[in-house]
């Protein structure tokens, strides 16, 4: 269930049906169903090279997949036209995990540019909309920086700013946590789970930070690299008490399998 | 439009904005000005009448926060989920906050500018004196990794180069040729044209061939790949060994260009007087007395020209690109700006070194 209450399983936000994922003759995992609700925080965990970062990009088209369907918000992620990606995309903020921002603009431009691409709001009203989204990140009054001006934590959250700029009704963070001190991340992981509250937005996070997934995690994909396949789906504190799996259990519980 | 944007002016400087249907990424641009021009009036107080909203998307918000922004005074939300509150409590910013980057005016600029010529300037003693200081060492601890670097460099500079200096060598020497000869037909001195091409070939285009095809290979992929090693933290980890990247990077690049720019030089003079010949050749001259020609012309001082002018520049290509890559900041486009200044700068470098190592033979009488 999502933190907002927002959710509705019968109309997900993507849903993932028998997804193979490869390359070449090499098979990285096979066998993937799951559905994402939306307001829900989803995060999708798992051991190195299990191919989680992999699984973010089959979902928003960027590598189409060996076999299997995907569908965000009822749209073929997998078989479209260059003009049907584009749509899907529009429904998609992505952050990536260095942030990838555009280093020959300022925050705000960063912010902003989305917004100049799609939208035919006049340069005085997308600054507007692009400052209030850097003040729900805490980053106004970084705005005119460029990105090699801020700390790593900044990044992310101008990363998130970027990602919120056309109202997304889902936000993809790979390895948000990824070379921060947890102070930086644990308000990372505030920040995301008041937008999710506040603007009933979908959040699929791709990491293995077992403390982010605990703090606002409502449900976890969990990934083996070992056996190419997902080897756990649900809230992440039932899995660690009682999935069936002990590699479960013991990925979820590091010090007790110590 | 939103269904209705109603707006009362209160008593004393008070407005009340009343919003009632969508205000959204459709809706808001056509309400914005309106809004945010009664906004600004509310000297005392601006009340947002929000009862009536209906779906607000993240552009609508932005129009709430501006109007917020805008009004002097202050400002009270009547209606709106709590949501939509604490959006707008979180979107906030100080009263008049501006955080745009402060403009810069004319003589700001320039100042801003100079300033920056000079800490490059600063900046480029400083990498010279690193580099000289950095010598001896680099020499005592000449060791079997560094002198492969050095000549695996030497690869890269030269032997890499021959295809294109050979290509450029031969059409520059025709160039010449062809030219010289209308120019000296119109005289009846076309006995001459050997003399102009060896004469120029020595004492200026070889050198000039072989310094531009440098800068546009050699000094750019330095500057290239130091910037990259910079960017990636690999020259901090350098640090980090103990080991200075000024040894082991950066000194075997300079070498590199200092050996073999001279050698390329010759090899394109060669091309050159060859690609010169082919021009007189149609015309019935032979190749021998063509090759007499051009070698009678030309005295040693020449040679020791080409030869001083090939290592200046070799040495000044290297060290810009080095020195470029060395000061590449952060971020994707850090790489690319170095690259450039990699090559512009070592390209004016050698123009000015050439005409300033062509007064001094000049003035020795060479």
């Amino acid at each position: 269930m999502a933190a907002n209450g927002a959710t509705t399983p019968e109309t997900p936000i993507v849903d993932v049906r028998n997804l193979r994922m490869a390359f070449g003759p090499k098979v990285v995992l096979e066998d993937i169903n799951f559905k994402v609700h939306k307001g829900e925080i989803f995060f999708i965990g798992g051991n190195s090279g299990c191919g989680k970062s992999t699984l973010f990009k089959h979902i928003v088209g960027l590598i189409p997949p060996a076999a299997g369907e995907i569908y965000v918000d009822g749209m073929d992620a997998v078989n479209f036209t260059p003009k049907e990606h584009q749509r899907l995309l529009r429904h998609v903020g992505v952050s990536y995990q260095g942030g990838a921002l555009f280093s020959s603009m300022s925050i705000l431009e960063n912010v902003c540019m989305p917004l100049r691409e799609f939208t035919d709001l006049n340069a005085k009203e997308r600054e507007a909309v692009g400052m209030t989204k850097l003040s729900l990140v805490g980053l106004a009054p970084a705005a005119s920086k460029l990105p090699a001006e801020v700390s790593g934590g900044m990044l992310k959250r101008a990363a998130v700013a970027r990602a919120l700029a056309l109202d997304p009704d889902l936000v993809i963070f790979d390895e948000p946590s990824a070379g921060l001190d947890p102070l930086s991340s644990s308000d990372l992981d505030r920040l995301i789970a008041t937008l999710s509250r506040l603007l009933s937005t979908t959040f699929i996070i791709v990491s293995h930070e077992l403390r982010s997934i605990f703090s606002i995690a409502d449900r976890l994909l969990l990934l083996d690299a070992a056996r190419k396949t997902q080897v756990g789906l649900g809230p992440p504190k039932e899995l660690r008490e009682s999935s069936p799996d002990s590699w479960v259990r013991s990925f979820l519980n590091p010090g007790a399998a110590a | 439009m939103a269904e209705t944007l109603r707006i009362s002016q209160g008593e004393a400087g008070g407005v009340t904005i009343a919003i009632s249907g969508p205000l959204d990424l459709e809706t808001a641009p056509g309400v914005w000005d309106q809004a945010v021009r009664a906004a600004t009036t509310a000297t005392k107080e601006l009340v947002l009448d929000l009862t009536g909203l209906g779906v607000c998307d993240g552009v609508g918000v932005g129009l709430l926060a501006e109007l917020d922004r805008s009004a002097p005074g202050q400002t009270r939300l009547d209606g709106g989920s709590d949501e939509l509150h604490e959006l707008l409590k979180m979107a906030r910013l100080e009263k008049g906050q501006d955080t745009r980057a402060p403009s810069v005016g004319f003589f700001s600029s320039v100042g801003q500018a100079t300033a920056a010529l000079l800490a490059t300037i600063h900046a480029l003693i400083s990498f010279t004196g690193d580099v000289t200081a950095a010598i001896i060492p680099a020499i005592r601890t000449l060791n079997g990794t560094r002198l492969r670097e050095i000549l695996r460099n030497c690869v890269r500079v030269g032997a890499d180069a021959v295809p294109v200096v050979s290509f450029l060598g031969l059409l520059i020497g025709y160039i010449l040729s062809v030219q010289a000869t209308k120019a000296l037909e119109t005289v009846g001195t076309t006995s001459l044209v050997p003399m102009v091409v060896g004469f120029s070939t020595f004492r200026e285009f070889g050198a000039l061939i072989a310094a531009i095809i440098l800068a546009g290979r050699s000094g750019s992929a330095f500057a290239a790949e130091l910037g990259t090693m910079k960017v990636t933290e690999e020259m901090d980890a350098y640090r980090t060994l103990g080991l200075n990247p000024i040894v082991v990077l950066v000194i075997p690049r300079i070498l590199a260009g200092v050996i073999v720019t001279p050698l390329l030089t010759i090899y394109s003079i060669v091309l050159a007087i060859v690609g010169g010949s082919i021009p007189l050749l149609t015309k019935g001259y032979s190749f021998g007395a063509y090759i007499d020609s051009v070698f009678n012309s030309v005295v040693t001082a020449d040679f020791a020209q080409a030869m001083v002018k090939g290592l200046v520049f070799g040495l000044l290509v290297a060290m810009l690109g080095c020195f470029h890559g060395m000061r590449t900041g952060r971020g994707a486009d850090a790489v690319g700006a170095s690259t450039t200044k990699a090559v512009v700068a070592g390209i004016v470098a050698v123009l000015i070194a050439d005409s300033i190592v062509s007064t001094i033979f000049y003035n020795l009488g060479y």
